[in-house]
């Protein structure tokens, strides 16, 4: 333990008292509201200076209330888990957030949320923070928490925190484009609205290449096939999609480079459609992932490299264009997880098969009418049920959702 | 290789033809003729405990050197297992709803189940050293094996006309079991048969010295392969005028302890399902036909095989249901054929190695129980509008399946 441990407990904006908690129970419970890409973009679009100002005062609630969420949930860790330092900290982060924004006053003005979006911004930089150290953190606890319970708060939080970013970015950036009154051409916000799958996965094959070709020396060839047109257009948040393309298509060319006959290996993007869904496969045959580290997969805690390069990061972005500029032979070893929490955000899937010898699959699903609410809690999921999924290893699919697969059947 | 091909069809979908043409002549004449309310036969049978064996076991009996000793233990097994394995499928029957007992297909396999058990019983209490009747009673079993070839189809039938009578949690309940015992009870009967017979024969014994009875020590994925490619590529150019390529990539030369005629029948149902969307699909879309990819890997728990189309995929819809009994997504067509290969082909390719089932649904969800039946997997990826990626995952049947319980 650090020496300074005793010194930190007290050093805290979270509740000294136990009985200070009751301020979080009025916000917990209150049920969250979710949104669809759809709803954001008919508010976005016809945007005026009193829609502006009920959209921050949303977003002031909304966040608020997703937090204490959160907060509730950190609560309910065990207790041992609860003192390690480094959720600890995450877990006084929170708090710290909570109350600002808590205790922020109703915005009246145009002025009043200029001001809001200062507070926002600061909180989405503080929030760079908490993925490096929940890792830090997750590795430590292994042997206080059952992983199938770790798992399911990380999930949690990982959502709860993409969804305060959407709600956070979407509000500074239709901000930006009121003040300015130029319009980024199919943005609303932060959504794009003529996302192109066959642009996202060119540009996300020509990143990830340079990437590895720069870490490793070498890349292999990446061939885009499939049947998706160039015209099919879809509204979307790119960096969602790219984000997971990113991962998959880096994961699979490090191992096709990493193989003794690498320039033998492609790896193989497929673009698909249907009138509901754009499905990504990305196909390697990088001789495949064992069973032993094929069912920790997915698992935050029981990862091979333990997260202590962590160590050494300190921020960490949620976006791909922030990750590439981190260190690029740095294995974090939590790309997956996230890349499935950004996957099912929007009532999407991602599954990874393998061959072990051979290769490996990995399916993405994105629904593509805006019409999926954001999947954010794993509420109404019994806990008992939930921690049985983890013995299906052979089988990676919509992970903690009740909802039917639209992408695998076993 | 067409002939074979249709020979097997014929016979099927004769038996096919017979099973759907009686579908309304009435029974009731023979209502008591299986079996009398008071016969304590068969609850004594089924009442016994079951003697699993393990896959060990099994392998054991059958290893060379063969010694008279394993093939009278082998066949001592048999002879006393069976017939208590017979009886539960009879008991299984007699606890189906009254009215689904009555229907004549139903009541079809349940008369042939249990005259099977009655034919066996008798062998069942002889001494474990009677080696004259080792031979009579594996003919027995064969010809048993060869009257029960067609039952699933037969049961299909049945229980489509009994949708209405029996909830589909129950049915789905009493097919697993039906079926999972029945993979056992084969597996048993034909090693026996094979070892028996084996043993009269040395000179073939010889030969094919990678057997151990019915299972393949050095089975080649690949040969298997391309024996049901060539099988279902036939079946498809007789069917539609034209196939798909199957391209065979990965641990080619790779080889593995498993019983070949599984694996026959796992790997025809899913290249048949695979060309016959490649095919559907291509001629819809006005394209060329696309190539169908089986992938072999050889793993250090299982053997991974992989067959890839572009058949369009399965719609959201019917994925949660393609291993179902009785879901189909065949449409049925009116037969007005006047080519009788036409008709035989198109039965076939709706149907697997064990009889047509034109349409009635049960290819996948028994190739899936093939699947798990030895510990493995099978697994449908569907890329809706693209395609579909079937894993199929066997593990090896060796020491480490050997405390495995048939």
């Amino acid at each position: 333990m650090p020496a300074n441990w005793q010194q930190r407990r007290h050093n805290t904006a979270a509740p000294k008292s136990f009985y200070h908690n009751e301020v979080l129970d009025r916000y917990v419970d209150q049920s969250v509201n979710p949104n669809t890409i759809r709803q954001l973009v008919f508010y976005g679009r016809h945007m005026t200076d009193d829609r502006l100002i009920d959209s921050a005062n949303y977003v002031r609630t909304e966040i608020t209330i997703r937090l204490a969420h959160r907060i509730r949930d950190f609560q309910k860790l065990p207790f041992i888990v609860g003192t390690n330092p480094h959720i600890e900290r995450i877990y006084r982060m929170y708090w710290e957030a909570f109350e600002k924004i808590r205790q922020y006053p109703a915005i009246k003005t145009l002025e009043d949320n200029e001001h809001f979006c200062d507070l926002l911004n600061g909180l989405l930089d503080d929030g760079l923070f908490v993925i490096p150290e929940l890792a830090l953190g997750a590795t430590e606890c292994t042997g206080f928490i059952a992983p199938a319970s770790f798992d399911r708060f990380m999930n949690t939080m990982l959502r709860s925190r993409i969804s305060r970013r959407v709600i956070a970015e979407q509000h500074l950036a239709i901000t930006a484009n009121h003040n300015t009154a130029w319009d980024e051409e199919g943005y609303i916000g932060i959504i794009f609205t003529r996302c192109c799958a066959r642009e996202m996965a060119e540009m996300c094959v020509a990143l990830s290449s340079q990437h590895v070709l720069k870490s490793h020396g070498r890349t292999v060839n990446v061939i885009i096939d499939g049947s998706a047109r160039n015209e099919a257009v879809f509204a979307y948040i790119p960096e969602h999609i790219e984000y997971i393309l990113y991962e998959l298509l880096t994961n699979s060319i490090r191992h096709s480079v990493e193989c003794e006959n690498s320039e033998t290996k492609t790896v193989r993007l497929t673009i698909a459609q249907n009138k509901t869904d754009i499905l990504f496969r990305v196909s390697d045959n990088a001789g495949g992932i064992s069973n032993e580290v094929f069912k920790t997969l997915w698992s935050y805690s029981s990862a091979p490299n333990d997260f202590k390069k962590f160590k050494n990061i300190k921020k960490m972005g949620g976006s791909m264009a922030e990750r590439e500029k981190q260190a690029v032979d740095e294995r974090l070893g939590f790309g997956l997880p996230m890349s499935k929490v950004y996957a099912e955000y929007w009532g999407g899937e991602l599954s990874v098969l393998t061959m072990d010898g051979f290769g490996t699959d990995a399916y993405v699903r994105i629904p593509r009418l805006g019409n999926q609410a954001e999947n954010l809690t794993l509420d109404e999921i019994d806990e008992a049920e939930y921690s049985n999924r983890s013995d299906t290893a052979l089988l990676s699919t919509n992970g903690y959702s009740t909802r039917p697969s639209a992408l695998v059947s076993a | 290789m067409l002939i074979r091909a249709t020979q097997l069809c014929l016979r099927r979908s004769l038996s096919t033809a017979r099973v759907l043409k009686n579908s309304n002549v009435s029974v009731e004449a023979s209502q008591n003729d299986v079996v009398s309310f008071y016969d304590a036969k068969v609850i004594n049978y089924a009442t016994r405990p079951i003697r699993p064996v393990t896959l060990k076991e099994l392998i054991r009996f059958g290893q060379p050197p063969l010694s008279e000793q394993s093939l009278t233990q082998c066949a001592h097994y048999a002879r006393t297992e069976l017939p208590v394995r017979l009886a539960m499928r009879v008991r299984a029957f007699q606890n189906l709803p009254f009215i689904v007992g009555t229907n004549p297909h139903i009541k079809d396999i349940y008369r042939l189940y249990f005259e099977s058990f009655d034919s066996l019983e008798k062998y069942s209490d002889l001494p474990e050293n009677d080696n004259g009747s080792d031979l009579e009673f594996a003919e027995k079993l064969k010809d048993l094996v060869e009257r029960h070839a067609d039952n699933i189809p037969t049961l299909a039938r049945g229980f489509l006309e009994c949708k209405k009578y029996m909830n589909t949690k129950d049915m789905t309940a009493f097919l697993d079991d039906m079926i999972h015992a029945r993979i056992g009870i084969r597996l048993i009967a034909e090693q026996c048969i094979s070892l028996i017979h084996a043993s009269k024969n040395e000179s073939e014994d010889q030969r094919r010295t990678s057997y151990i009875g019915i299972i393949n020590t050095q089975l080649s994925p690949a040969k298997v392969i391309h024996h049901c490619a060539d099988f279902v590529t036939e079946l498809c150019e007789f069917n539609y005028g034209e196939a798909p390529e199957f391209i065979i990539n990965g641990h080619v030369d790779t080889t593995f302890t498993y019983v070949p005629v599984h694996l026959e029948y796992m790997l025809t149902e899913l290249l048949k399902n695979a060309a016959r969307a490649t095919v559907e699909n291509a001629k819809k879309n006005k394209k060329p036909i696309p190539p169908v990819e089986v992938s072999i890997s050889h793993g250090s728990r299982d053997i991974g095989i992989r067959v890839r189309d572009q058949g369009g995929g399965v719609k959201p819809n019917d994925l949660n249901h393609i291993f179902e009994y009785s879901y189909t997504t065949v449409k049925n067509e009116e037969t007005e054929d006047s080519n009788i290969f036409s008709g035989i082909t198109r039965l076939a390719m709706q149907s697997g190695v064990g009889g047509p089932i034109a349409g009635l649904g049960f290819g996948l969800p028994l190739a899936r129980m093939y699947a798990r039946y030895f510990g493995g997997s099978m697994t449908l990826l569907s890329l809706n509008g693209y395609g579909c990626d079937v894993f199929l995952k066997l593990k090896h049947i060796d020491e480490s399946l050997g405390q495995l319980e048939i």
